[in-house]
């Protein structure tokens, strides 16, 4: 069926973009590549937004250190496993025509991410002791 | 035919899928259509019992992932706006609201394609920049 195709020929598009994103970063250092843009965010407030050191902690990942990714962003780290469950479900709607199941994640989970999401950008800028291990 | 959303089997001539209310058909009418009258599937095994006591659980796309691609790559107020619209789809879902759940599904995918849009047009306009750089320098 039309749709079907239509279908499995965008999940393959996202795993070959994840998988190529992945091979980028593991062969090029964002601490040192000139490939990499700036965030927008830091360059226009001085501030670590909740993303900052995304790529780098991918970078010590892909290596193979989650510790050092850990440093980095350790938001990113935790909600990998997410993101990770999407890619495989639609790389099997690619291969076999049929994604993973999905599941369902209660509403209030969602907004306390939020708020986790949102206090962890404000405390990462916070220059005291402790909090400054979340910053990148 | 198998639900290219969630996966569940349906009948050739179903509309809808009746695990998740996807769209298996092109249909130019959008979203209010009746919901074939299917009996649900049997629970599965990783689903959590107490939403939604019908078919569907998860079922109208929220989108979360892609917000939280947008939150942790770039973009940080688009990825704000794409967790509300998340937590909106699920909580109108758990609330029995299904219209209103695929309205908020329906902006959900709406800001996760402008907040991708956004993430490669400032890719590339970096890359631009960098490649003007690069030919000036030489």
């Amino acid at each position: 069926m039309d749709h079907i195709r239509r279908e499995r020929l965008i999940a393959t598009a996202v795993v070959a973009l994840a998988a190529g994103s992945v091979g980028v970063v593991y062969l090029l250092d964002p601490s040192t590549s000139d490939l990499y843009p700036p965030c927008p965010f830091l360059a226009l407030t001085g501030l670590y937004c909740p993303g900052c050191g995304t790529l780098r902690a991918l970078h010590q990942l892909a290596l193979g250190y989650p510790v050092a990714a850990l440093d980095l962003n350790p938001l990113m780290v935790l909600l990998l496993p997410f993101v990770a469950y999407f890619l495989v479900s639609h790389a099997m709607l690619a291969v076999t025509g049929r994604p993973l199941r999905r599941f369902f994640v209660r509403p209030g989970l969602i907004w306390a991410l939020l708020g986790v999401v949102l206090l962890f950008g404000v405390l990462r800028n916070v220059p005291a002791y402790p909090l400054v291990l979340l910053a990148p | 035919m198998y639900c290219p959303n969630c996966g569940a089997e349906n009948s050739e001539d179903a509309t809808y899928c009746a695990n998740c209310g996807h769209e298996l058909r092109r249909t130019e009418t959008p979203g209010m259509d009746v919901p074939p009258q299917q009996p649900p599937p049997p629970p599965q095994p990783g689903a959590q019992p107490s939403y939604a006591p019908q078919s569907s659980q998860a079922e109208v796309p929220n989108y979360l992932v892609q917000a939280i691609l947008t939150t942790v790559f770039c973009c940080l107020p688009l990825g704000i706006v794409s967790i509300v619209y998340a937590a909106q789809v699920n909580g109108k879902v758990a609330a029995g609201d299904h219209a209103g759940a695929l309205e908020s599904s329906r902006n959900a995918k709406r800001w996760a394609w402008i907040s991708f849009g956004t993430g490669i047009v400032l890719i590339v306009g970096y890359l631009i920049l960098l490649l003007v750089g690069v030919i000036a320098q030489s």
